[in-house]
């Protein structure tokens, strides 16, 4: 699930061919907003915004088969932590960025955990699994998720 | 210093072919000034004033010869044929094209040099004392655990869109030479019952707020570094303000919360990561520690019985420092002076000082925070030789520590952030204040300028700290006294309204003359304003 640091190992492993993403073309489930959620906590599709706090469900994370985090702007870091957070808190479903991110922020977001990608309109899955491994070495442990990449073109 | 290994070089050059890649795109329309703003700040592109700035890591200030040469090449091919050496210890270039940049970086990347996260809202080259490794009074040479900051924060994915720009500065000596009260994270070294541990400070920083960090932790065991800074950083970028970037710095999320509130976040969040992968072990630190172990130095030198010149003399009081191995002494080659902006250095400078590294200094050259250069392993009998070379260039002229190794901004004559130019004051106080004899008898006094409130110059810090500001579209400085850096680190208090760029001359004399008329055998100017305060030295500058 995650990398040795440099400083730890002999060369790092982080091979972004091992993690050749594949089309996905359907549609993205559909989600609850978190505050629908929290009210009824049944649903087991959500979404977060960047600034929502991961802990709320750490207590139904098993029973959770999806979650999307949308990104309000490309400037906006926090999702990245958030997708850490619910890594390291055990969620191993579909993590999906959403929203206002940009398309050069596609490897740190897979570092960070997500392994689904509504592109950016206009963004070929050409050039997405391009950006995807851009920077072949990691210099630090990150939250790669086991699950195979994949892309919903819009 | 350190030596790339095989995958530091792949991870710059697939840098350099991502950036190349990234500027071809938004040169061809493909992508939107607003999408590429962050990317080339990233990669230390600033759109200024007349022309692109582009900043070159050094990391915590360490260079060698060859690398230094390479500067100096690109700086006469792509540049004015001189570069500029920043409070961050790393170069500047300030006339570069958009298009030349992913060239420049190319050819930087030869060098095992880059120009990754000098810029934008991610963690910053990290800094240190520029006498780490040598400094008689270090308790632990700080650079390995600087290298394992580096490389953990190089390219992190999860810290490049943090709410504002992040610092971090470390220090391993009994006085603190690296600012570490004046930074988002400042890491003090030290033992404890022989184990090595880090006590940490947070929250400090200049800028539009000026504050003098807080302690966070007193001690941990250095396995914890690591993780423990992962925390703080997660911490930051959840919770830190992004709706006004003069409140984004993590100093005001910790003045929000308050300490207690922001430590127990802290520790939340590092019981997910202590003892977790990241933890250091002896054997990394150890395998990092050989990087820096000492050049070969000569054993047993007597000590030297140096030419008795007493501008030979003068220099080697005040230029040259203390060295943990016998018969060697660290030099510092102050790039101030009459006629160009502090911490300038010419094309010519750079070969130059990079023949005296490789004659003096094992090959290699450290910068500094405040804009100069050291050599930092000199023989005490090559000293003489050393300092002739350097006084033929006019070199030996400017002594360290004294008024005119003043530090200042590029101001608004390039930064188009400034609201003054700090240059030209920079410039008549070094027209006003030649006389060596002077200066040597005011003693050792920190002179900081800063062009605007964002206070690159760190005059919050400075002895005598210069801030430039706009009034209705004039230039005006105001002045402050008694700030320092080190352990007692203290923010200057201002003395009143502010001054036009032409009075600073003038009124920098009236400080100096209150202080030699209230100054004590001894004393120096900073343990004046302590003694006497600052009422004495307003009413010099506003009622005389």
């Amino acid at each position: 699930m995650s990398l040795k640091l440099q400083y730890e190992q002999d060369p790092v492993g982080y091979n972004p061919d091992e993690t050749q993403p594949a089309a996905n073309d359907s549609q993205p489930p559909t989600t609850q907003r978190l505050e629908e959620w929290l009210a009824n906590p049944t649903g087991s599709q959500v979404t977060l915004t960047t600034g929502d706090d991961p802990e709320v469900l750490a207590s139904s994370l098993l029973s959770i088969t999806h979650i999307a985090i949308e990104f309000p702007d490309i400037t906006d870091g926090r999702g990245f932590s958030l997708g850490r957070r619910l890594r390291n808190m055990g969620y191993t479903g579909p993590l999906r960025a959403t929203g206002n991110y940009a398309t050069d922020q596609l490897q740190y977001l897979h570092r960070c955990g997500y392994d689904c990608f509504d592109l950016p309109a206009g963004v070929t899955i050409e050039l997405a699994t391009k950006l995807l491994g851009s920077i072949s070495v990691a210099m630090q442990a990150s939250t790669i998720s086991e699950r195979q990449v994949a892309f919903n073109v819009r | 210093m350190y030596q790339y290994q095989p995958q530091d070089r792949q991870l710059v050059h697939d840098r350099v072919r991502q950036f190349k890649d990234q500027t071809e795109r938004y040169l061809s329309g493909q992508l939107t000034e607003e999408a590429f703003r962050p990317l080339r700040l990233q990669n230390g592109l600033y759109l200024q004033r007349q022309a692109p700035m582009l900043r070159i890591a050094v990391p915590y200030g360490l260079l060698n010869s060859k690398q230094l040469r390479q500067l100096a090449s690109i700086s006469r091919r792509y540049d004015r044929e001189y570069a500029h050496v920043s409070t961050r210890q790393n170069f500047q270039l300030n006339w570069p094209t958009l298009e030349s940049v992913p060239a420049i970086l190319a050819e930087l990347a030869e060098v095992d040099m880059h120009c990754i996260q000098t810029s934008g809202n991610c963690i910053r080259n990290t800094t240190t004392d520029a006498l780490a490794g040598v400094a008689a009074d270090e308790l632990i040479d700080p650079r390995p655990v600087c290298e394992l900051i580096r490389q953990w924060s190089t390219l992190h994915p999860e810290f490049a869109y943090l709410p504002r720009k992040f610092k971090i500065a470390v220090s391993g000596s009994r006085q603190d030479r690296a600012a570490i009260y004046a930074h988002d994270i400042g890491i003090a070294l030290c033992e404890r019952e022989g184990a090595l541990g880090f006590r940490v400070l947070v929250g400090g920083g200049l800028g539009r707020t000026p504050v003098i960090g807080s302690e966070l932790e007193p001690w941990l065991p250095i396995r914890h570094l690591i993780s423990y800074l992962e925390a703080i950083l997660r911490v930051y970028n959840a919770l830190g303000r992004r709706d006004n970037k003069y409140k984004a710095r993590i100093k005001i999320l910790l003045r929000a919360m308050g300490m207690s509130a922001f430590r127990a976040a802290v520790m939340r969040e590092w019981s997910s990561l202590r003892d977790g992968e990241q933890t250091i072990t002896d054997e990394q630190l150890a395998r990092l520690g050989v990087h820096f172990s000492p050049p070969p130095y000569k054993k047993n030198l007597a000590r030297n019985d140096l030419p008795g010149d007493p501008l030979f003399q003068r220099w080697l009081e005040l230029n040259t420092h203390a060295h943990k191995q016998q018969g060697y002494r660290a030099v510092t080659v102050v790039l101030k002076g009459h006629g160009h902006a502090p911490g300038d250095i010419t094309a010519d400078q750079m070969e130059w000082l990079a023949g005296l590294a490789d004659d003096f200094s094992f090959g290699q050259l450290r910068t500094t925070h405040e804009q100069n250069i050291v050599l930092a392993d000199v023989e005490e009998q090559h000293l003489h030789s050393l300092w002739k070379a350097l006084q033929a260039r006019g070199l030996a002229k400017s002594y360290a520590g004294m008024l005119t190794d003043l530090i200042s901004c590029p101001g608004g004559d390039f930064c188009s952030l400034a609201n003054a130019r700090s240059l030209p004051v920079a410039a008549a106080i070094h027209q006003r204040f030649e006389d060596a004899d002077y200066l040597y008898d005011l003693g050792p006094i920190d002179l900081n300028i800063s062009g605007c409130m964002n206070a690159c110059g760190h005059h919050h810090i400075g002895h005598i700290g210069i801030l430039g500001v706009d009034k209705k579209g004039e230039e005006f400085f105001q002045v402050s006294v008694g700030g320092r850096q080190g352990n007692s680190a203290k923010i200057g208090t201002i003395l009143g309204p502010s001054f036009s760029a032409s009075e600073i001359p003038e009124v920098i004399q009236k400080l100096l003359t209150t202080y030699l008329q209230h100054r004590q055998p001894e004393e120096l100017f900073i343990e004046t304003c302590d003694r006497i305060g600052v009422a004495p030295f307003k009413e010099a500058v506003y009622v005389s």
